[in-house]
């Protein structure tokens, strides 16, 4: 039974009536409600459980600023965690749970914390479960669970989101009058307008309101302001569209929530959309939020903000009492006093903190049959779960003391409002500052640091009439400065209204024993009282931010929408500070929580990150290989034959290019064409070998170091003409090289001519390795391969079946071996040819796995395995690469003490002792014998492999002195804890003379 | 050069790709994958340079950044050195011309690049759903190009008519996902891929 709802009234459709269950419960609402809304029709009070001390909680807001009703909805995949119930629309079949509160919300078990709350001041968490340190694993589980902090769903979410980018010239938040009129005004002067509101309905505040304008009633003229607005081509209008964050250069993002309002899944629609949007101005017009009052027990279910009651009035047709007491500082409050006794409240009484002054509001008031009190205020609410009735006391506000002796009053409805709190929490994303205003008694946007214009209440202007002139005003002064042709358009007749100015009001007793009065709750969602603010200024913090931290104001999702400004301004009382002094904290994005899917968007599953494949992947794919991605690049790990597993099929791999032919695809290679007339210049800084010595056809193998000394990328480099190279990069170091080279090009060295082309893509490579590989090659080219003629380390030209390669005769396995560079569209033309012509020597297609096993056999480095940006190219014994005779870029930190020490880490081999076991990478070196206290750890093992053509496994390593250590015997301890005792070795373990890869 | 043994960037995709149910897509993109690319580089304050390119090129290149000319070629301007070059036209006989006296640098890109061509209405939503560049009329123009990204892709994207037409050009390895990427984000206008020989 709907037993709050109204007869008639309410913007919702009645003929649409929509199930929905909360806590299991089944209730009813209609199209149109929110589920709070319809929660509070269905006369449901408890919605939730507090933080810390489990306090039964109701609906306070109507909007973003709700910090109790936070649900949990739907189940299984689509499940979504800290919903506001303000801000969920009503659909048919709703699925809501509260997040907190066991067994049930009406009997918390650990409502036991509120009893002994004297124990749980501010800080408690961090001062009990300190110790000891090793528990805290198991204090979490519980903490956690006792927090209720929602769930996250376990299966992946079946829904799709996606992104827009988009620029504008106006970007407006907020549809409420003022972000209309200034819509309007500069859609009107031909500006590209981006409209946004968070709610289903634009209109803002005027979707509540009774006010006429210009003889319509609000809700009618937003109406007619909306079609006006669609009908410009210019303008795009977004609703239940959240501005959440607001970045530099007016980058702002948006998270439109397109099927949320018509079930928990629609197939084939979009659920959010992410708007990346770059707007020339920004118009910041997002309203202001109603500040509640501090007194005992301001927190039970049943304390309602003003401008929620009317919303729930005006907008849902939802009485949320029958008999309310409106306890306010302000004029604007009384028009929820208003609205309950029009919509058949029995009775309604007033409390006002202020004197009685003339106003309108007030004399409406009194004409409703409205009682009112004034010089008065609220001390204590009486009721547990629900409110029952209230202590007032008589109040001076020039001494600010409340009497001590209360007259009780019943009440099922405390409606309190101390005012207003402009919404600044984009204009302080943007980099703007605040100020503290002593005649509004709020914080109103001050400097700006982008372009970008508060109007209406979130820039502290309260009447309609002046909130619908800021907006015309700004639309106007925005179309200007865009150079457009100024379209005028007229202010909106709206009644005038005489108002009472607000009287602040932080504090109802300002006893100085604030902890032995009940609780007075300024943050609902953390449960911060003023107690705990006094208590810490009692232990010494003073900056916001520390209190913040320390008490946990304004950490919860809802960013202290309501709690904070009563907060800083309980903060500047106990410091006896003005609140200009205390200033706010920081606001984030987002300013309500997103969801993960809207922000991954499509960039899940295969779309995640771009897959880049080889112009010879076909074969790899039809040979089975199984894939290793490495820098993006899907590379072949090996290629097994029958039921092969690694091991052996790399085994095979190995020997057969030992002993005859292998071929890999090595295309991932970063190819960087360089030339111009300061090539040389420019690659001798670059690289640390001699690069001017170097003759027109050599190849050399080069590494480049960062500014601190250490190796960043290796390859080999071959001059191809006087000022002409080309260099090969590792896979994976390939784009950050080349932004290396352009950076230093580009920044420093500008008056060189150099240029830098990518030929990563153009070309593909293919090594063909083994001591047959001369043998096949010559097959297929003209050049002469001879050793005499084409030796190791020489690149030359040539042609295969008709298309052009380039050969270099370089090995990257110790073995006579050459690369063959090809146009990639016909490299995989290219390798099917080879492998043709290379049966009658048993061609083997080898993947990364033995490449690797070929490399370390010869202690060949793998930048990023062998080196983590801690080794120098003496740490890695490439010293005889090292130029003594010129300057490149690391060379001054290569010549540093701490370079030259001889305790370096440094890559030497390691051998098992019992010659059996592959010791696991990553397993740190230390002595077989340790001495007492913590273990001297010397190294770690970097690259480890079982060694086919050796038959042993073999196994590199950074170990301290290890070049002076060759032959001492060690411990190897991996993860597992297994220990192996290892010989350190020279790091080349095969045909150490180089006599292979020299093949005449 | 026999046709039969080269081997294009997206062969693979359009096999694999699925026609959707849309009887008339929204955007239309065609895959012209026989198409030359030549990459030249040089100083634009160097005069020599700018008209040794033209004579080889018959054509002369573009000096207005982000802008690209239609002739025997398409030149597009990625750089005040760097332009690429998109043609029919055999590059061998190009290249054979390139004296060595003058500072002009060319590299052959045939197999490390290859081109989309995307026409229909809603090309513009589309492509601001991966792109940060302010694709939309009035901003983007026919004649303009410019390097920028499509979600995690380096493109050149350029604007050849109104209808409008866009040439999207993108490296041989990140082609495959511009491809699959244009396949999801397209579907909600509705999109149809062809291979044009």
């Amino acid at each position: 039974m709907q037993i709050n709802r109204l007869k008639s009234g309410g913007q919702i459709n009645r003929d649409k009536t929509l199930r929905f269950t909360f806590n299991g419960q089944s209730y009813k609402g209609y199209l149109g409600d929110t589920l709070a809304s319809a929660l509070l029709a269905n006369g449901v009070d408890i919605v939730g459980r507090s933080f810390k001390y489990h306090r039964p909680r109701g609906i306070v807001g109507s909007g973003a600023e709700e910090p109790n009703a936070i649900f949990q909805i739907g189940s299984g995949a689509t499940t979504e965690a800290g919903m506001r119930a303000t801000q969920v629309e009503l659909y048919d079949g709703l699925v809501a749970k509260s997040e907190k509160g066991w067994p049930s919300l009406s009997f918390d078990i650990a409502e036991v914390n509120d009893w002994c709350s004297k124990l749980f001041g501010a800080g408690f968490y961090y001062k009990t479960f300190m110790y000891p340190a090793k528990f805290w694993k198991i204090y979490e589980y519980f903490l956690r669970r006792m927090a209720g902090l929602g769930a996250a769903p376990r299966e992946p979410d079946p829904d799709y989101y996606n992104h827009q980018n988009t620029h504008c010239d106006v970007l407006v938040v907020g549809a409420g009058p003022a972000g209309l009129m200034a819509a309007l005004s500069a859609g009107k002067s031909g500006a590209k307008v981006i409209i946004a509101d968070d709610q289903a309905n634009f209109g803002g505040s005027l979707l509540a309101s009774k006010e006429l304008i210009e003889g319509l009633t609000a809700d009618k003229w937003v109406s007619s302001q909306l079609q006006m607005l669609e009908e410009l081509p210019n303008v795009t209008c977004l609703s239940r569209s959240t501005v959440f964050g607001y970045y530099d250069y007016n980058f702002l993002t948006i998270n439109e929530r397109c099927t949320n309002h018509l079930s928990e899944f629609t197939e084939g629609h979009v659920r959010q959309k992410l708007w990346r949007v770059r707007a020339k101005r920004v118009v910041l017009a997002q309203g202001a939020f109603e500040r509640p009052l501090v007194f005992p027990n301001n927190d039970r279910p049943g304390v309602m903000l003003a401008s929620a009651v009317s919303n729930y009035i005006n907008r849902y047709g939802v009485l949320p009492g029958k008999n309310p007491i409106l306890f306010t500082n302000n004029d604007s409050a009384y028009q929820a006093a208003i609205d309950m006794k029009i919509a058949g409240a029995k009775s309604v009484l007033v409390v006002d903190s202020r004197s009685e002054q003339p106003s309108d509001m007030v004399d409406e008031a009194r004409n409703n049959g409205i009682e009112l009190q004034f010089d008065a205020v609220i001390r204590n609410v009486i009721g547990h779960t629900k409110v029952k009735g209230v202590e007032i006391s008589t109040y001076d506000s020039g001494s600010n003391t409340c009497a001590a002796q209360a007259t009780k009053r019943t009440c099922d409805l405390l409606i309190y409002s101390g005012g207003w709190s402009p919404a600044v929490h984009l204009h302080s994303q943007s980099g703007g500052i605040n100020k503290w205003d002593d005649n509004r008694h709020c914080f109103v946007p001050h400097t700006t640091k982008q372009a970008s214009f508060s109007i209406g209440s979130c820039n502290g202007t309260w009447s309609l009439e002046d909130c619908l002139k800021e907006g015309i005003a700004c639309g106007r002064d925005v179309a200007g400065s865009l150079n457009l042709k100024v379209n005028d358009i007229n202010l909106p007749i709206t009644k005038k209204i005489k108002l009472n100015p607000m009287m602040p009001l932080w504090q109802v007793i300002a006893e100085n024993s604030v902890e032995n009065l009940p609780k007075q709750f300024l943050d609902y969602q953390n449960d911060t009282t003023v107690s705990d603010i006094y208590l810490a200024v009692r232990e010494g913090y003073t900056g916001i931010e520390h209190v913040k931290r320390y008490t946990a104001l304004g950490f919860g999702t809802d960013q202290g929408k309501l709690g904070n400004i009563n907060g800083m301004a309980i903060l500047a009382i106990a410091l006896g500070k003005p609140i200009a002094e205390i200033g706010t904290t920081t606001f984030r994005p987002a300013y309500t929580p997103v969801s993960f899917g809207v922000c991954a968007g499509e960039d899940i599953g295969e779309m995640f990150e771009p897959t880049r494949k080889t112009a010879i992947h076909d074969f790899h794919t039809e040979s089975k290989a199984p894939f290793e991605i490495v820098g993006q690049w899907l590379r072949p790990w090996y290629f097994p034959k029958d039921d092969e597993d690694m091991s052996s099929a790399v085994i095979r791999e190995c020997l057969a290019t030992r002993s005859s032919l292998g071929i890999m695809d090595a295309s991932t290679l970063g190819k960087i064409d360089v030339c111009g007339k300061d090539a040389v210049t420019f690659l001798e800084k670059i690289y640390t070998h001699d690069v001017a010595k170097m003759a027109v056809g050599q190849c050399a193998y080069g590494v480049m170091l960062g500014e601190d000394g250490m190796i960043k990328d290796d390859g080999v480099m071959a001059r191809l003409g006087e000022n002409h190279f080309y260099l090969t990069t590792t896979t994976g170091g390939a784009a950050t090289v080349m932004s290396w080279l352009e950076q230093w090009l580009q920044t420093e060295w500008p008056h060189l001519t150099v240029y830098l082309t990518s030929l990563t893509d153009q070309l593909s490579t293919i090594a063909l390795v083994g001591p047959n590989s001369r043998r096949v090659l010559q097959k297929l080219v003209d050049a002469d391969l001879s050793n005499d003629n084409f030796p190791f380390m020489k690149t030359c030209k040539s042609e295969i079946a008709g298309l052009k390669v380039d050969l270099f005769r370089v090995s990257f396995s110790g073995e006579l071996a050459f690369e063959i560079n090809v146009n990639s569209n016909f490299a995989l033309y290219i390798w099917n040819l080879l492998m043709v012509t290379g049966r009658d020597f048993e061609i083997t297609p080898y993947g990364t796995e033995t490449m690797h096993v070929l490399r370390a056999e010869k202690g060949f480095i793998i930048v990023g395995q062998d080196t983590d940006g801690s080794i120098n190219p003496h740490d890695a014994g490439l010293g005889w690469l090292v130029s003594k005779e010129k300057d490149f870029i690391g060379k001054r930190s290569l010549e540093r003490v701490d370079s030259i020490r001889s305790d370096r880490k440094q890559l030497v081999g390691l051998l098992s002792v019992d010659n059996k076991s592959v010791i696991p990478e990553g397993a740190q070196l230390i002595e077989k014998k340790s001495p007492s206290g913590p273990t001297p750890m010397y190294g770690h093992v970097s690259s480890s492999y079982f060694s086919p053509v050796l038959g042993h496994p073999i196994a590199l390593a950074l170990i301290e002195s290890g070049r002076n250590r060759i032959g001492d015997k060690l411990l190897a301890i991996s993860s597992d804890a297994k220990a192996i005792e290892v010989t350190i070795a020279k790091p080349i373990f095969y045909d150490p003379k180089g006599e292979r890869q020299h093949a005449k | 050069m026999p046709n039969e043994i080269k081997g294009f960037v997206l062969d693979d995709f359009i096999k694999k790709y699925r026609p959707s149910n849309s009887t008339s897509p929204e955007i239309n993109v065609s895959i012209k994958p026989d198409v030359n690319y030549l990459n030249i580089r040089g100083s634009v304050n160097d005069r020599n340079f700018l008209e040794h390119a033209e004579s080889i090129l018959q054509q002369a290149l573009p000096l207005e950044f982000n802008t690209f000319t239609v002739g025997d070629h398409h030149i597009y301007w990625l750089g005040p050195n760097e332009w690429l070059v998109v043609t029919d036209f055999d590059l061998d006989s190009i290249l054979q011309k390139i004296s060595k006296k003058i500072d002009l640098y060319a590299t052959n890109q045939t197999g490390g690049l290859t081109q989309l061509i995307l026409r229909g209405n809603c090309v513009r939503s589309l492509l601001a759903r991966g792109c940060t560049l302010d694709v939309s009329e009035g901003n983007f123009l026919i004649g303009q190009c410019a390097q920028t990204g499509l979600s995690k892709a380096g493109i050149l994207l350029a604007l050849t008519d109104s209808s409008p037409s866009f040439n999207l050009i993108v490296r041989r390895s990140f082609a495959e996902y511009v491809g699959l990427w244009l396949e999801q984000s397209g579907s909600e206008f509705g999109i149809n891929f062809v291979q044009e020989h």
